[in-house]
């Protein structure tokens, strides 16, 4: 196996891109569990991004690594890919996800990732052989399906919730939900944490694979990468979540605490679905749907559509313009790596 | 999509549409009362109590309605619109009781030509007001309520230039010093029935651009 050549610094260094990028996913989306619960002063900034740090650590005890399998040996062929390709994944999604932060275009950076991982898989054999269409697939069909199933579950717990509420003001309602919420942001803490920490952990555990000190048997899997990962992201949304108050609760649509919790628990609800089925998911996707579906409910006119356009540009572009860079980069990779 | 699945609550469309009905009475109780002012047939101390009734059933209704916003998670419109509009009615009955009341306060025993064409004017704009609600839960209907709104903003301009000039003609003539000063109050009274009118057709289409 080619892997074997790899050097122990060249290893490290992939593990820590990927370890950054997983960070960098928290630090970008921890705010999105948490912006409702600081806008109603049900916790302050400081508390809730412990809190939503610690579910999203806490889903390691929760799921089972079925999205890691996904990405370490259901997306493409592990016999075709090095380090070349991984060092190509990494730099084509991190290069995307700077792209679109920098324009605004609310991009997953869990599509970006699998783009970057297929472009440069196919850049290295000349041909799209080495997708595993059963998990390349079941990807691509959950881009559209994962934010549709947000908006039904997020637009039905808000019609349940204005069912079992009818008699009472939103006012009178809000006094419940200040508990609410927090159980509704916890849940979708550790759903986030469940399905992208996932990711990262397929990625390297890939990695091992090509450099062969893991196999594709889970328990060769060193426990230290799942502990790894699941602390980056959990780091990242403890530093970066905070600085982002104000997110897609604000975006999208007006949340308050009644909103904000079947949104939250709208895209809980999504993920953990997604997660047990093994399916790598965008995170912010899913959430941006249950919110787009509680606001439906609402008032069709609250939802800000112009913004939910933008994300049907993510949704399309986002895996070939990353899997384009990670070619390029996988391209590099081999003359300087 | 999941609008249609909420709680509809369609009753405050009907508390609304019965505030307007007691509008509506109490402009006709006070149109009668000024049109047969120093006549024989009507009686006014009756017709003023008319007016009184219609404007105490209201403050009923609004109070119900007040209730039901405290009682309802969601509503068929904003629910500070609801509150507004039924605020506006309440002042539309509150500006005709005044203007009845007025009639003893001041005692005024004779009307004049544009004291009566004031009232018929307040009664014509209350009547549409009463149309325009009664149509306000009715999408279908939303071309129908916004011309009628329309139509009482140019009943509430008529009735700002038969004012003007009345109060012209008052002190053009120069005679009773008293006579001028109580009919020029009466006439603001009656004019703040239609800028009350003005009001709720106002509130009437914000609700309709924000509901298209």
């Amino acid at each position: 196996m080619e892997g074997l050549t790899l050097s122990i610094w060249t290893l490290a260094l992939l593990i820590a891109v990927a370890l950054a990028f997983d960070f960098m996913n928290g630090f970008h989306d921890g705010a999105n569990s948490i912006s409702t619960i600081v806008a109603t002063g049900a916790l302050t900034p400081k508390q809730a991004v412990l809190f939503a740090a610690f579910f999203n650590f806490a889903a390691l005890w929760i799921f089972q690594l079925k999205v890691a399998a996904t990405i370490g040996k259901g997306t493409v062929d592990p016999h075709f890919v090095d380090h070349y390709v991984i060092f190509g994944a990494l730099v084509g999604a991190l290069a995307w996800n700077i792209i679109t932060w920098y324009y605004g275009i609310p991009s997953s950076s869990s599509h970006a990732l699998v783009g970057g991982l297929v472009g440069a898989t196919v850049a290295k054999s000349g041909s799209g052989a080495p997708i595993i269409w059963e998990g390349f697939g079941k990807i691509l069909a959950f881009i559209i399906i994962s934010p549709l199933v947000g908006v039904i579950i997020g637009g039905l717990l808000m019609v349940l919730v204005a069912w079992i509420f009818r008699n009472k003001s939103p006012y009178q309602a809000g006094k419940w939900f200040k508990g609410a919420q927090l159980f509704a942001a916890g849940a979708y803490s550790l759903a986030h944490g469940g399905n992208d920490a996932q990711k990262t952990i397929g990625i390297i555990w890939l990695l091992l694979i090509t450099a062969g000190a893991a196999t594709k048997d889970q328990a060769s899997l060193p426990m230290w990468v799942v502990y790894g990962c699941y602390f980056a992201i959990a780091w990242g949304t403890y530093l970066g979540g905070w600085r982002i108050v104000k997110t897609m609760g604000t975006k999208i649509t007006k949340l308050n605490a009644i909103s904000g919790s079947c949104a939250s628990m709208g895209g809980a609800i999504t993920l953990a679905l997604a997660t047990f089925g093994g399916i790598p998911v965008s995170t912010t996707h899913t959430i941006t749907g249950a919110i787009i579906g509680v606001g439906a409910a609402t008032d069709v006119k609250a939802v800000r559509w112009a913004i939910t356009a933008n994300l049907l540009v993510a949704w399309v572009l986002t895996i070939p313009a990353a899997g384009l860079i990670a070619a390029i980069f996988w391209y590099i990779g081999t003359k300087f790596l | 999509m999941f609008s249609s699945l909420m709680p509809q609550r369609r009753e405050f469309f009907e508390l609304l549409a019965a505030h307007s009905e007691r509008v509506v009475a109490g402009a006709n109780a006070t149109l009668r009362l000024i049109n047969g002012l120093g006549g024989e047939g009507e009686n006014v101390s009756a017709l003023v109590a008319e007016v009184n009734l219609n404007e105490k059933e209201a403050d009923k209704i609004k109070t119900q309605v007040i209730e039901r916003l405290h009682q309802s998670f969601t509503t068929p419109i904003n629910r500070d619109q609801i509150h507004a509009l039924t605020t506006d009615l309440d002042k539309t009955l509150n500006a005709l009781q005044d203007v009845a009341n007025a009639l003893d306060m001041y005692s005024i025993k004779q009307s004049t030509v544009e004291a009566r064409e004031m009232a018929s004017l307040g009664a014509d704009a209350c009547m549409r007001l009463n149309r325009a609600v009664a149509a306000l839960g009715n999408k279908s209907r939303r071309e129908e309520t916004l011309s009628l709104c329309k139509e009482i903003e140019e009943i509430e301009s008529r009735a700002d230039t038969i004012q003007h000039k009345a109060i012209t003609e008052l002190f053009q003539e120069g005679a009773n010093v008293w006579q001028t000063m109580k009919m020029r109050e009466f006439y603001s009274l009656q004019e703040a029935v239609l800028d009350c009118c003005q009001d709720a057709a106002k509130m009437i289409e914000e609700i309709l651009i924000e509901n298209s």
